[in-house]
């Protein structure tokens, strides 16, 4: 609040406490001292005031809660643009995902993701447009494609992309008894997808199995576009993702390993606000290759990656390197209990 | 710990943009409750706003409730405040669209004194200008938001904020006249 703004709130305030409408306005003059402007404002607002009885009852509008239990403003059936809902195929937070048809000016199936009714909040459609903006960037095979945006009758924006059905990646894999090395072939087509967004300075914080989809006889392989953010490469961190369970627990061993050895290691939760500029690129594809059971091993395991770090201290302490080394630290290396 | 109780945890801790994250959660709760109370009462009965609020919040924040500061509990009630009225708007905007193919009516002063049933077209002169006094003045926005869309009396609203009863009250004084001031300058057309 500006210092004007707040010297009319006062001097409107006190101005109130006033009787009469003469007192009123000899003391809102004197308040105002010389400054017309500042005068005219305060008078436009004590007429509001004068005026506003029935302005913005105390009571609020039940309508509100009406409203609450109507059915959702759009559906199957519902017309948005050149484009005629079919089904939900997705959710999220703020937004839903339609499979929808388009007649004009090719007949296809899309998808439709619009911000759901009630949704429409500044920060939120800032948000949904970066992201349109990101998808809109990339033109890669096996990406999929943006082909429109617009808003609804009420301003609530959507965008169309590429309708990407068929099965996931791992399923079609194991339906054709993929070997690995097979498996892995299939995965370079991924890689060289993540890769043109990573180019383009985008990540996907979402990169899971089931977004990587097949839909035969088309070979490709085509990368959901859920979740894009452009991202600045900072750093080595850990990544804690929710999604893969393997790499949450692998996290909680690693950054106390980390911490043994007196480093404190910066542990990103994927999925927040911070992740977009702090994730390295490549852990997404690690993620699926473990997860997706792509392939049998492991990436890099707790304890292995454990015996690097202790062999990389023991090394230190040999060269007899002073670091912060916390009496754990020497313990852990050691493996003899730390004296206090 | 419930979704809601980490995200305000986080919002406690420093990170203020988490509190956008409560919107979502909160929106669909009240939707839920809304839908399930409306179907257990008899025909005609409605709904109040605050109660729904309320028990949203009791159930949204589990066992924490009772520990939690004004502060959270403000965090909350606003984005359910916030929730209330993209719904309306949202409605608004509908029946803006629908009776006059999306041009703008000229809207009568004296529409504006209506207590029973906020007429579409101020709600949505209202809902801009309310944008603007944020600029002006946050905490006189949230007020509004607070006490208009919640319908929380004034004293409940002061201490979310964390203000004073007479300073809420000022406060409130203030942004009904400001809106009704900016109301008026819309529609002279200036």
């Amino acid at each position: 609040m500006n210092k004007s703004s707040r010297h009319e709130k006062d001097i409107f305030n006190d101005a109130l406490e006033l009787t009469s409408a003469e007192a009123r306005q000899a003391y809102v003059r004197e308040a105002c001292a010389g400054d017309e402007e500042l005068r005219q404002r305060v008078e436009a607002l004590l007429e509001a005031a004068g005026t506003s009885t029935g302005f913005l009852p105390h009571r609020p509008d039940v309508q509100a809660t009406k409203v609450l239990t109507e059915p959702v403003t759009e559906g199957p059936g519902t017309a948005i643009g050149r484009y005629k809902l079919l089904e939900p195929i997705g959710e999220g937070g703020f937004g839903v995902v339609y499979m929808a048809e388009q007649r004009e000016p090719v007949r296809r199936r899309v998808a439709l993701k619009i911000i759901k009714a009630g949704m429409d909040t500044k920060q939120v459609i800032a948000r949904f447009e970066a992201e349109r903006q990101a998808l809109a960037l990339m033109e890669h095979p096996n990406i999929a494609q943006v082909f429109d945006a617009g808003a609804t009758e009420t301003g609530r924006p959507y965008f169309v992309m590429e309708l990407v059905r068929g099965k996931p990646i791992t399923q079609f894999c194991d339906e054709a008894c993929l070997s690995t090395g097979e498996r892995l072939q299939l995965f370079v087509q991924v890689c060289h997808a993540v890769q043109h967004a990573h180019q383009k300075g985008i990540i996907h914080r979402e990169l899971l199995v089931k977004k990587l989809k097949r839909r035969a006889p088309d070979p490709r392989f085509i990368v959901e576009r859920e979740r894009l953010l452009k991202t600045h490469r900072k750093g080595l961190t850990i990544l804690a993702a929710d999604q893969c369970p393997y790499v949450a627990k692998s996290v909680e061993r690693i950054a106390e390993a980390s911490r043994t050895l007196g480093l404190e290691p910066k542990v990103v939760r994927v999925g927040t606000a911070k992740a977009s500029r702090e994730l390295p690129t490549p852990y997404g594809v690690f993620s699926i290759i473990y997860d997706g059971k792509l392939i049998a091993h492991r990436p890099i395991s707790a304890t292995r990656f454990m015996s690097i770090m202790r062999r990389n201290a023991e090394r230190r302490l040999r060269r007899g390197v002073q670091t912060r080394r916390p009496p754990a630290a020497v313990a852990a290396v050691r493996g003899t209990r730390p004296r206090r | 710990m419930s979704d809601v109780t980490r995200i305000l945890e986080r919002v406690q801790q420093g990170e203020a943009k988490a509190a956008e994250e409560l919107l979502p959660l909160v929106y669909d709760e009240l939707r839920r409750l809304a839908h399930h109370k409306m179907s257990l009462l008899p025909p005609g009965h409605t709904l109040q706003a605050t109660a729904l609020v309320h028990e949203a919040w009791l159930r949204l924040s589990g066992d924490q409730a009772a520990r939690s500061s004004w502060d959270s509990r403000g965090h909350f009630f606003s984005a359910a405040a916030e929730a209330m009225r993209r719904i309306l708007v949202e409605q608004a905007r509908r029946k803006a669209a629908r009776r006059h193919g999306g041009g703008m009516r000229r809207v009568d002063l004296d529409d504006v004194d209506l207590a029973e049933e906020t007429n579409s077209d101020v709600l949505l002169l209202v809902d801009e200008a309310l944008d603007r006094l944020t600029a002006v003045d946050s905490q006189a926005a949230q007020l509004v938001k607070l006490r208009f869309f919640v319908g929380l009396p004034n004293a409940q609203a002061a201490e979310m904020l964390g203000l004073a009863e007479r300073t809420a009250k000022r406060s409130w004084a203030y942004a009904r006249a400001w809106l009704l001031r900016e109301l008026e300058k819309e529609l002279r057309g200036e």
